[in-house]
């Protein structure tokens, strides 16, 4: 039979030669007629004729040929689906229970797979995406046009710099948030994607600063905002605000101050729909000339200032450099960059660094990776657990199938010898598989269209917005198809095999008993292959919800609930230097004299709000081993910071309206960074200095706790505070920590009512509780034990489903050899013990083999753990005491039915 | 003129397989060659309609019991040469069985009467 199906196999694929081979075999045949026609004397024109008329219709008989292929196989096929749907109809439950553990094994694969292929697989919708390469930092504007014009390894060089949150306006029409990318001019050109509607943005567009106001619109926002009417070109659209990310450091330069007015930019294009900009899991609306940032960010005059780190670079390739070379390259022009701005006093040491200092580059295929380097792991970690239900999903319908095929043993042996042969039979029951497969499959595909939204739902935290393309296509279809015949052979092809034996015949003639011992060895290994399977998912989802815990328990060294963080951007609002920290101390003041409000403080960096300073810092009298050593991270924070925020300051003094211009400069340190540069001397009095936009030297004022700022798997780290007021780097935001006396969400209303009065022009950035945004920072910590909590639930009730069909099967299957045991004086407790008993060798069996599973695979989700080590034995422990209760509860009606067994009836039905 | 049979419409069912596998155990056959044997052989008893030739030479091919490839005739032409294969020989052994089985019991009921 594989032969014939191997056969027509190569017909469906080469079927075309096939007909070729035929037709010209037909026209040999005919040329030796007419040849034998002509040796008996016909003349060569009346030969041929004559041979024409003895073939026959040709085509006809081509067409015969490729039935001979076809027909019977399509036939068969016909014949087995029509079987096959007639015994489902016959067993809806059956039907119904398979197809549904089917739909979820499949959908959860399918949905975990749409993720995974959008953020992981996918190249960017753009021309030859396997030529872009990006580098790894993002540099000043003035370094990106050094760069673009001096490296040899770019065809071309593109700056970009996206911008989320901005309100957008077109008229008096608001379009709600829209995310907003700053371009260079050849944008559009080189990634070679080609606006559907008017025309891209160009070079000339972004020429120089602020002659461009134009601006090329997704397809999506063309659709929602304009319902793809062609007169959006020409419209205007307005900005106002947004979160103007980026790594900033030193002063803003002193220029002459605009008022902010919201910026206008003419629509000039619609991009095509399937590009979605550079990044996975950002959706560009809005694409605008990179040297309109002045103008939409009034304030930032990011164009000039070098010490702004704030564009991204992509470039194409020249042809025949690779990856490594490109680093070599580029990272070579960075140096001459850097040398030349230092100029000719460079010295011996920054020489030194500069020999050490690298562009790292990845590919850009797929596009700016940050949220695959987060979800990466994670979304493996989650295939694999879906891969695993979706293994105990298929165990459990073989171990059904197993059951029906046992129950029509009778029917199978009956058409075995009437002559049906195996292959057939087998052919037919794999029939009845694939179609289960494929109804699973089906409504797998919806489950999946669902589960991958709330999926992205799940991960996308507010202060974590991740947009992607998630329609289902033609890759996604694949997926579930291929996955769905897999596993169609999968549960299929055992059970096929088993129930077709010839050795099955014997049944015929022994039609009143109910057992075959092979039927129950074989789901017997099932069941315990499902337990051991179980067993690995819950281990693991013991390990992901015990770090979620100790993560959530994890002391941040100050109390997080009942603290708002209100982050508010100054800059924008049009103040600068020393103003700026005045006007913010004052409106701190308003706002800790809101009714309800405990205490209220400022810093610059906030807590958890995902944006961290480090710099160098000179320390006399302490010997750096490495470079790091010297290295700290910072906040310039309020008056009344540690005391605001709850960190206890253990050593000195906290922060006070008097650390302000023209005051000594003083810092606070924590405990780490004391302990490290001054060992047991009291720290108090001594001087640190500071390195990089400002060359400060400040006086140690105070030792605070440690406290974790900004990411709960950090250990304590050297970090020290300088005062808000006397800022050693620019000040570009402001963050208000505001301890709520009571209900803190009933304050949130009054804060933004006082920020209004203070400023209408003020704009609220962000308004959170402190306790929101830690879960923010580890939103893909709570995703993976969510998600491996969800999953292994389905698997664990797939578990105890599979081994209640087996303990009740087994039961039916023994009722006389428990009436017997009965009439001999057994009592029910013994044989509820023994039902009982048979449960636990097989979890025990199931788990021998599933904790050797999960210790071999424990290595692989080493890296996320936090609090407990991998192999924790308490979690496989506990795992195990569960999966055994389970499996006695799943077993307890089996075992009570036994019980009940009445000794005179099971005898006499022998 | 002679009575002449058309195998195809007039024999039993696979009959036309089995002489076919029958002919090709002398050795690798071109679908003329295969016709021409046939007719001589039965002295032109039977006669093979192209028609139903090679569509029963498809299905040989189908179930793996022959095997085609392109070679070159005596006289130089291009021809297609079918080849029995060892699961052919094990069909024509069971269809000869039964075909003898068969013609026995149709032959015993003939005398019979």
């Amino acid at each position: 039979m594989w032969a014939r199906f191997a056969n027509k196999l190569r017909y469906l694929f080469r079927g075309g030669r096939i007909d070729r081979d035929v037709a010209q075999e037909i026209e040999f045949h005919r040329d030796m007629l007419a040849e034998d026609e002509r040796r008996l004397g016909r003349t060569p024109a009346a030969a041929a004729l004559n041979a024409r008329r003895r073939m026959g219709n040709t085509a006809l008989m081509t067409e015969y040929a490729r039935d001979a292929w076809m027909v019977s196989w399509l036939d068969a096929l016909g014949r087995d689906v029509r079987y096959a749907l007639r015994s489902f109809a016959r067993n809806p439950g059956f039907t119904l229970v398979a197809t549904l553990t089917l739909a979820l094994g499949i959908g959860a694969n399918t949905a975990i797979f749409r993720l995974v292929d959008a953020i992981m697989l996918r190249a960017l919708p753009v021309e030859h995406p396997e030529e872009l390469l990006a580098i790894r930092r993002t540099v000043s504007y003035y370094r990106f046009e050094q760069l673009r014009d001096r490296n040899d390894v770019f065809k071309a060089t593109i700056g970009i710099h996206a911008v989320p949150d901005v309100s957008l306006t077109a008229g008096d029409q608001s379009l709600g948030h829209a995310t907003i990318e700053l371009v260079s001019g050849n944008y559009f050109s080189v990634l070679g994607a080609h606006p559907i509607a008017g025309r891209p943005i160009v070079p000339d567009d972004d020429r120089a600063p602020g002659i461009g106001p134009v601006a090329v619109i997704s397809y999506g926002l063309w659709q929602r905002a304009f319902a793809r009417s062609p007169d959006a070109i020409g419209r205007t659209l307005r900005f106002q605000g947004g979160v103007f990310g980026g790594g900033t450091s030193g002063f803003e330069p002193e220029t002459e101050q605009r008022r902010p007015e919201a910026a206008t930019l003419t629509i000039i294009g619609v991009a095509p729909p399937e590009f979605f900009g550079d990044t996975v899991g950002k959706l560009i609306d809005v694409w605008v000339p990179i040297t309109m940032q002045p103008e939409l960010w009034p304030g930032r005059e990011w164009l000039s200032r070098r010490t702004a780190s704030w564009v991204n670079i992509i470039g194409r390739l020249q042809p025949g450099i690779n990856e490594p070379a490109a680093r070599e390259r580029l990272s070579r022009t960075w140096r001459l960059i850097r040398t030349d701005e230092i100029g000719p006093a460079i010295t011996d040491a920054q020489k030194r660094e500069l020999a050490n200092t690298y562009l790292n580059v990845d590919s850009a295929e797929k596009g700016f990776g940050q949220i695959r380097r987060q979800f990466s792991q994670p979304l493996l970690i989650l295939m694999s657990v879906v891969t695993f239900v979706l293994l105990i999903a298929c165990l459990n319908v073989a171990n059904l199938l197993l059951a029906r095929a046992t129950a029509r043993r009778q029917e199978i042996a009956m058409r075995l010898s009437l002559g049906a042969s195996r292959a057939r039979l087998v052919r037919q029951l794999l029939t009845e598989s694939l179609l289960l497969a494929a109804a699973g499959g089906l409504a797998g595909a919806f489950v999946a269209v669902i589960g991958a939204r709330a999926l992205l739902d799940l991960v996308s935290g507010e202060a974590n917005q991740i947009a992607l393309r998630l329609a289902p296509d033609g890759r996604m279809l694949a997926f579930t198809a291929g996955v769905s015949i897999a596993s169609g052979l999968l549960f299929g092809l055992a059970p096929a095999l088993r129930g077709t034996r010839r050795d099955l015949q014997h049944v015929l003639k022994d039609s009143s008993r109910g057992a075959t011992p092979g039927r129950s060895r074989a789901s017997t290994i099932l069941v315990a292959a499902q337990i051991a399977v179980s067993l690995v998912l819950l281990v693991a989802c013991g390990l992901f919800v015990r770090t979620l815990f100790n993560l959530k328990a994890e002391a941040v060294g100050y109390d997080r609930n009942g603290l708002i963080l209100l982050r508010a951007d100054p800059v924008a609002a049009g103040y600068k230097g020393d103003d700026l920290g005045r006007a913010a101390v004052e409106l701190m003041h308003r706002l800790a004299a809101l009714p309800g409000v405990a205490s209220g403080t400022l810093s610059e960096n906030g807590l958890f709000s995902g944006t961290e300073s480090a710099t160098t810092l000179i320390i006399d009298g302490f010997k750096p081993s490495t470079d790091d050593d010297l290295v700290a991270r910072f906040d310039q924070a309020g008056p009344g910071y540690f005391h605001g925020v709850g960190i206890p300051v253990v050593l000195g003094r906290d922060f006070t309206e008097r650390d302000a211009p023209g005051a000594p400069r003083v810092t606070i340190i924590n405990e780490t960074m004391a302990r490290f540069y001054f060992a047991n001397q009291n720290p108090i009095g001594r001087h640190v200095g500071v390195t990089g936009p400002s060359n400060v030297s400040l006086e140690i004022v105070g030792v605070a706790r440690d406290a974790q700022d900004h990411d709960l798997r950090d250990k304590p780290i050297r970090r020290f505070y300088v005062s808000y007021l006397q800022p050693i780097d620019g000040i570009t935001t402001v963050n208000f920590e505001i301890r709520a006396g009571g209900n803190a969400g009933a304050l949130f209303g009054p804060i933004r009512a006082e920020l209004a009065r203070f400023d209408p022009k003020l704009q609220v950035l962000s308004l959170k509780m402190a306790q929101k945004l830690v879960d923010d920072s580890i939103v893909t910590e709570r995703l993976i034990a969510e998600l491996s909590t969800l999953f292994g639930a389905v698997a664990v009730l797939l578990a105890a489903i599979g081994l209640y069909g087996v303990m009740s099967y087994s039961v039916a299957r023994r009722t006389g050899e428990i009436g017997v045991r009965m009439a001999l004086g057994a009592s029910r407790r013994s044989v509820t013990s023994m039902i009982l008993r048979e449960i636990c060798v097989l979890v025990a069996l199931g788990s021998i083999v599933g904790a050797a599973g999960a210790i071999g695979l424990a290595r692989f989700v080493e890296s996320l753990m936090f609090g407990l080590a991998p192999r924790d034995p308490l979690t496989l422990a506990g795992s195990i005491v569960l999966l055994l209760g389970i499996g006695l509860v799943a077993g307890y009606l089996p075992a009570r039915r036994a019980a009940r067994i009445d000794p005179i009836v099971a005898l006499r039905s022998e | 003129m002679r009575n002449k049979t058309s195998i195809a419409s007039e024999l039993l069912p696979g009959t036309l397989e089995m002489l076919i596998l029958k002919t090709l155990t002398r050795g690798a056959a071109h679908g003329y060659g295969i016709a021409r044997h046939l007719e001589q052989t039965s002295a032109d008893v039977l006669q093979v309609g192209e028609s139903s030739l090679y569509p029963a030479l498809q299905r040989l091919l189908v179930n793996g019991w022959a095997h085609a490839e392109w070679g070159e005739t005596d006289t130089g032409r291009r021809a297609r040469f079918y080849r029995i294969t060892p699961s052919g020989r094990k069909r024509l052994a069971a269809e000869a069985a039964g075909f003898e089985r068969v013609v026995g019991a149709i032959a015993a009921i003939m005398q019979a009467g």
